[in-house]
């Protein structure tokens, strides 16, 4: 049987069901943020894998959907579903604004924007004291639920939603659009797609699921601050991508988990994690392209995006 | 400590000062915290004592794995110092501890996470607890991280943290922690010290500048200094505050400026190589012939002296003002014999002075020691958290400099804010000093626990 985007995270949801009652609280609330780190960079593969477009800003997204949900909960006294809420709607306008601005352009230009509008963001929240916090960020947010293995459950059941949703949009015409703007542009616009429009929607869409996962990661840590929003972590959204597999589905879902084991058990000190982050992506470039999950689906004769 | 005390006299003083506090502290502090309360326990210093006797004899209740602490520091990059200077110094309480027989019995064992794995400090932490067996934390540099652990240690750790380093009142002040202790000075008592100091020495001054770095820390020295100073100056004039980026490299378009105004008094929260940095291009451009004073409360840190050096210590011209959480030579060496031990075992063992987070982190320790040991006179078995949490409230622990009464009410480290004159080391000293020590007591400095006038 040839391996399938539904049955695949029909499987790993399964496996990360009942992952808590072996792993003990910490490894918990670290699956907890591997799944949120993956729910994101499917998110960012939306625009890159299947738009054609590298974003080197996601942790705007990220950033904004974590500091909306803080501000309500904090300073709002606002609850934890009106906060996710406000989130969205401002996650969305960032999206629609920094789209619309980035998106005349493609390739490295999309990029530099994308990575400007990001650190914008940055210095906002760095500066806006009354608001953010500056750099001691926000703390004391409630967790809903209260308890992490709890909390746990309402991670991975709205990640899944949030994936589901992505992948219906994938497999649907729209999707195929978004492919088709990839693979040639300009036959596209040709064909008859407002390809613009269908960048946007996309960009928009892939902000969306980044912003939802940087949503919940705000009670997760009880607190959110600047780095949330640093360019260094869009870059590890991008990562993530390249590391599970830009290629298929749930490759970057997957590369969002790997990354925070990695991160857990190989780094001691910061320099040698950069360094070993800096020949893990070298060495997949050039020797395992398709990412981890990439090359294991192509083993398996599942086809490549 | 007003008027102009000469250094024979300071020294009497000084020794005198610090033998009384060991002696009233535990009471004096104690029954002081606790005025209005009749009828609670009274708590005195002889009760650590007695828990020393204690941990002397083999008694039931006691674990018998050794005691694991856990700590996270900066180990790496730009701020690594710290992290370096303080792991040196617990590693060494954590071998005289445990070659004195440990706590109750038990060895100290020391586990470290980096605090410069910035993504992962609130993640790092719990994994020691939960994963790796940490029954007690210490540490943390960034009064950032500091304020993003309140939750996950308050609620969902429920393990005590002893910080030792991160400075912001917000921490202590804004609502009273329970698992969470500081022993080191934070920034609000120094700045105050900073405030009086100004209006006492400079009576004649007019106009008072700032330079900081900005972002929290930055701004709230200013408001703190720049408040109490008005109150006590109220015809002073405060110019509008320079705020720098962190590692700014090139600060002559500011001391032109300065030059140009003529503060009476220059403070500055400028810390680590900025310090430094804009020290030596103040010195180059003269600005110390054109002030009265230079008011600075993190330059006496040893690594920051170092990059100073001693050929950019002006001579002459304005008073240079130094201030931080430990200064090794107070109180003396010469009559206070717990700084004396600490410095001289410090410099054989790591040939160099210890830092002021060396100091506090080596308090930490004895603390926990203290806490343990006086709690187990109370209870006769190991303390639980709860039980270590009421120990650590109104201890007092003799460290590296001077006696720390750890306030119930606020659960914040009260010993007396020094400021001192910048002087060269001379040859006697690898880099720049500080002397002609003005000492004030935390009674004078402290506010009111959980007061504070940074904004919570």
């Amino acid at each position: 049987m040839k391996p399938s985007d539904y049955w695949a995270l029909v499987l790993v949801f399964a496996l990360l069901a009942v992952a808590p009652a072996l792993a003990g609280p910490f490894y918990t609330r670290l699956l907890a943020t591997g799944i949120l780190y993956g729910t994101a960079a499917v998110g960012f593969n939306v625009l890159f894998g299947y738009t054609g477009l590298l974003s080197f800003g996601h942790a705007m997204f990220w950033g904004a959907g974590a500091y909306t949900v803080a501000i309500g909960m904090v300073k709002m006294g606002l609850s934890f579903p009106a906060s996710l809420a406000l989130s969205l709607l401002v996650v969305g306008v960032i999206a629609l604004v920094t789209g619309f601005l980035s998106l005349r352009h493609t390739r490295i230009y999309f990029a530099m924007l994308t990575l400007a509008f990001g650190q914008l963001l940055y210095a906002i929240a760095l500066k806006w004291r009354s608001m953010t916090g500056a750099d001691e960020g926000i703390y004391g947010v409630p967790r809903p639920l209260g308890d992490v293995v709890l909390y746990y459950y309402l991670i991975l059941g709205v990640s899944l939603v949030v994936l589901l949703a992505l992948l219906k949009i994938l497999k649907s015409p729209l999707g195929l659009a978004f492919r088709s703007i990839r693979d040639n542009p300009f036959r596209a616009e040709v064909v008859g797609y407002p390809v613009n429009r269908l960048r946007l929607l996309s960009y928009t869409i892939s902000g969306l699921a980044t912003g939802v996962a940087g949503s919940l990661y705000a009670p997760l840590q009880t607190s959110v601050n600047p780095e949330s929003l640093y360019w260094t972590f869009s870059a590890a959204i991008v990562f993530m991508a390249i590391l599970g597999g830009s290629r298929v589905f749930i490759g970057p879902f997957i590369g969002g988990l790997l990354y925070v084991f990695i991160q857990d058990t190989a780094m001691g000190a910061t320099e040698y994690w950069l360094l070993a982050t800096g020949i893990t992506l070298g060495a997949l470039i050039l020797l395992l392209p398709e990412g981890i999950v990439g090359y294991i689906w192509r083993r398996l004769g599942g086809r490549l995006e | 400590m007003g008027g102009e005390v000469g250094r024979r006299d300071f020294l009497k003083i000084a020794g005198a000062g610090v033998l009384g506090l060991i002696v009233g502290a535990g009471v004096g502090y104690s029954i002081g915290s606790r005025g209005g309360g009749g009828g609670t326990e009274t708590v005195t210093v002889t009760q650590t004592a007695g828990g020393q006797q204690a941990s002397q004899q083999a008694a039931g209740g006691i674990p018998g794995k050794p005691l694991k602490i856990g700590y996270m520091y900066f180990m790496t990059g730009p701020f690594g110092t710290y992290g370096d200077m303080a792991s040196k110094a617990l590693e060494m309480a954590a071998e005289e501890v445990n070659n004195a027989g440990g706590i109750l019995g038990r060895k100290v064992e020391l586990i470290s996470k980096d605090e410069a794995d910035r993504e992962r400090v609130v993640d790092n932490i719990i994994k020691m607890v939960q994963d790796e067996g940490a029954e007690i934390l210490v540490g943390i540099d960034s009064s950032g991280d500091s304020l993003k652990l309140i939750d996950t240690i308050e609620k969902e750790l429920q393990v005590p943290l002893i910080v030792t380093h991160a400075a912001t009142p917000k921490l202590t002040e804004c609502a009273k922690r329970k698992y969470i202790f500081r022993v080191s000075m934070y920034e609000e008592p120094i700045d105050v010290a900073a405030a009086i100091l100004a209006a006492e020495n400079y009576p004649d001054a007019a106009k008072v500048a700032n330079i900081g770095p900005d972002y929290a820390y930055g701004w709230d020295s200013w408001a703190v200094f720049s408040s109490v100073l008005k109150e006590l100056r109220p015809d002073i004039e405060l110019l509008d505050p320079v705020y720098t980026k962190l590692g700014t490299t090139d600060y002559a378009s500011y001391i032109d400026e300065f030059n140009r105004q003529k503060p009476d008094i220059l403070f500055s929260s400028l810390w680590g190589g900025d310090a430094a940095t804009f020290f030596k291009q103040a010195v180059q451009k003269g600005l110390f012939n054109n002030i009265k004073a230079y008011i600075n409360p993190m330059l006496g840190a040893t690594d920051t002296l170092k990059a100073i050096g001693d050929e950019n210590v002006p001579q002459g011209g304005a008073d240079i003002w130094g201030s931080g959480r430990y200064w090794f030579d107070y109180p003396p060496p010469s009559v206070y014999p717990v700084n004396k031990a600490f410095v001289d075992n410090f410099k054989s063992k790591y040939g160099e002075y210890p830092a002021y987070v060396s100091g506090t982190s080596y308090t930490a320790l004895y603390a926990i020691k203290a806490a343990v040991e006086r709690a187990y006179a109370e209870k006769g078995s190991w303390p639980d958290p709860d039980d270590f949490v009421k120990a650590m409230e109104d201890l007092v622990v003799a460290g590296p400099m001077g006696p720390v009464y750890v306030r119930g009410g606020d659960h914040q480290g009260m010993y007396e804010v020094y400021w001192g004159k910048l002087a060269r080391g001379g040859g006697k000293y690898p880099h720049p000093i500080l002397s002609d020590l003005k000492v004030f007591s935390p009674f004078k400095v402290f506010p009111e626990p959980l007061k504070t006038r940074v904004e919570c």
